[in-house]
């Protein structure tokens, strides 16, 4: 089942980048030498034919079955550590990287692994603290500001 | 030779003062803590660190820059053999066999096997740069497109060793990695390709931020599909003492003509510009493959897998020097700083380097040299002190990881869009994985992709649109006799 998707995935991928190529009339071949089309649609036309040497073989059963799933508690947490990440890191250009990661540190400490609030919250401003420290003031890098005005 | 010698002796006598030994060790330390963060990088660091160089003397300034330079090929395996994040892209390969020793309870070797085969790769990558330095720049010269494009032939056929058992699924994975390298501007007509009218697309997409994704970020769903208890169980089964780092006669008998084929080939491949450590690494690796004693485990915690990772990784810094020093040439982002900072000294770099500023840059060589045996050192006593403070901390290392990746993948161009592209392929990675598709064809693709076809093309241009470019010159020739002679036997 997952070898199907994948074939269909990567089919997908080398139709896209030929379709690419020939939609933005990219040069296939220049004066002397490939041009900027050519490895593409080669490679685009070589994912296609993988992809379908790969959907023959799943049917044929050499992949075998797949194995087990997680629980659905494992699911849960899965969903709810890509919910966290995703939602902290879209208010980035709202209130700023650091407060950010401090939504995704003190969040997945919350949630997924359930300690108390004034526990994750501590932990999360020591260890973002802690980035703040090496990242932005050892290694100026500069991050996203926000609201809060860091 | 006795020239050379008095030469060397001479360099190692500038440097054997307080002042300039403790610059070294700042510089191999902060290379080693840089390259163990993921997403800084030996550029990103070496390039953060440079102003405070520059109030110093040349040649406690270029020492401690070239401290940092080869220190972070050192740190760069420490975190992707204990995490499976990789620090530096060399460091990917060495986190496929790292992290499985970790898993197998062997981490202590892992960790020490890295340190030896980085160690042994940088010394002997240098006594070669010492007495043949000069003299193999002139062949590095030589290496013209058509001697790229065979090099990076050599690198995508060693892919038929890594593709696991299944072959399509590998071949699939290297496709699409060199698929991926076509993302942003064409080197050779400047023509922006696949970037969706996205301006961030355009310098293409970062091997870095690829690896850290495939590696270290999708490895947090792995964790959270265990069970807590179980959730870090390899820190807790490998308690890392400084003794654990000792290595047993059967790792050392696996390893050691892995350290030296990695040696050979990274310091050959460092000469080339334009060649860099992660062509190197994945090279070795593959190669070694098929030379490995340990054949059913490689790539899932086979220590001679690690041995050559590392010394190609660190041979490539003193094989680099070889154009930098010899010609003036910057032979990656690294050395063009380092060339920057001789500039901002007032040191005219060239092919005049060696007889202008002979002194400067025998001291830089024999710095190297001191400065290896420091890192080691350091690590050494680091290595246990850090493995005990992630043991320590396991509770919190879910989200410790993630805001690190974030954080480093941030860092590497200062912008949120790697971000994004870092979780894409984190999820991706996942799901890869469970379907038992490997990565290192991926790795592999998106890294050499880029440069043969931009070598396969300028070859053809230079030549006037002949195929024959590539047989009429002999070293392009040899390398391609070699590539057939592989794919028959």
């Amino acid at each position: 089942m997952r070898e199907k998707a994948f074939a269909v995935f990567f089919f997908g991928i080398g139709a896209l980048i030929d379709g690419m190529v020939l939609a933005e009339h990219y040069t296939i071949w220049g004066e002397y030498s490939p041009g900027t089309g050519f490895f593409p649609l080669l490679i685009g036309t070589l994912l296609m034919l993988a992809s379908v040497i790969m959907a023959i073989q799943t049917a044929k059963g050499t992949y075998g079955s797949p194995k087990t799933k997680p629980d659905r508690k494992k699911i849960k947490d899965m969903a709810a550590f890509a919910g966290i990440v995703l939602v902290s890191l879209l208010l980035t250009d709202l209130v700023g990287l650091i407060v950010s990661l401090f939504l995704v540190f003190a969040l997945i400490m919350l949630i997924i692994y359930r300690y108390s609030w004034w526990y994750s919250l501590l932990v999360s401003a020591v260890s973002i603290g802690i980035i703040y420290l090496v990242f932005v003031v050892g290694f100026s890098i500069r991050f996203p500001v926000g609201v809060f005005g860091f | 030779m006795s020239e050379l010698l008095a030469s060397q002796i001479q360099g190692f006598v500038t440097i054997l003062n307080p002042l300039t030994l403790l610059f070294l060790l700042i510089g191999v330390c902060l290379g080693s803590v840089i390259g163990a963060l993921p997403g800084m990088g030996t550029a990103a660091g070496t390039s953060v660190l440079l102003p405070l160089t520059l109030s110093l003397s040349p040649v406690n300034g270029m020492v401690m820059l070239s401290g940092i330079y080869y220190g972070t090929h050192f740190g760069g395996g420490i975190t992707a053999i204990l995490l499976n994040i990789p620090g530096t892209p060399g460091a990917a390969i060495t986190a496929l066999d790292g992290y499985g020793m970790i898993r197998r309870g062997r981490g202590g070797a892992a960790l020490g096997m890295s340190q030896l085969a980085s160690f042994c790769g940088g010394m002997i990558s240098t006594l070669v740069l010492t007495f043949t330095g000069v003299s193999l720049a002139a062949y590095a010269l030589k290496f013209g497109q058509a001697e790229y494009f065979a090099l990076t032939v050599m690198g995508l056929l060693l892919v038929t060793s890594v593709t696991g058992d299944f072959p399509v699924k590998g071949y699939l994975m290297l496709l699409f990695g060199l698929a991926l390298g076509f993302v942003g501007l064409d080197k050779v007509s400047g023509v922006r390709r696949f970037t969706f009218g996205n301006i961030f697309l355009t310098d293409g997409i970062s091997v870095v931020t690829v690896l850290i994704g495939l590696f270290g970020f999708s490895e947090i769903l792995f964790t959270l599909e265990k069970d807590a208890a179980d959730a870090y169980e390899s820190l807790r089964m490998n308690q890392i003492r400084v003794r654990d780092l000792v290595l047993n006669k059967k790792d050392l008998k696996d390893s050691l003509p892995a350290i030296l084929r990695g040696t050979v080939i990274g310091f050959v491949v460092g000469a080339l510009p334009g060649a860099g450590a992660t062509i190197a690494t994945v090279m070795g690796y593959s190669y070694q493959k098929n030379k490995s004693p340990n054949k059913d485990i490689y790539g899932d915690g086979a220590i001679d897998g690690i041995a050559i990772s590392e010394a190609s990784n660190n041979a490539t810094t003193s094989g680099a020097m070889v154009p930098m020093l010899a010609l003036g040439i910057a032979g990656s982002s690294t050395t063009a700083i380092l060339l920057t900072a001789l500039s901002m000294y007032g040191i005219q770099t060239g092919p005049q380097l060696f007889t202008s500023s002979g002194d400067l840059v025998w001291a830089l060589i024999a710095s190297v040299y001191i400065g290896n045996i420091l890192v080691v050192l350091f690590n050494i006593a680091f290595i246990p002190s850090f493995a005990r403070f992630l043991a320590a901390a396991e509770r919190f290392l879910v989200p410790i990881i993630a805001v690190v990746c974030i954080v480093g993948v941030y860092s590497l161009k200062n912008r949120m869009f790697e971000v994004w592209i870092m979780l894409l392929f984190a999820i991706l990675g996942y799901f890869l994985k469970k379907a038992d598709f490997p990565a290192l064809p991926l790795v592999l693709g998106l890294i050499l992709g880029p440069t043969a076809e931009a070598a396969f093309r300028k070859a053809m241009i230079q030549s006037g649109g002949r195929f024959t470019v590539f047989f009429t010159r002999p070293l392009s020739c040899c390398m391609f006799a070699i590539c057939i002679f592989a794919v028959i036997f």
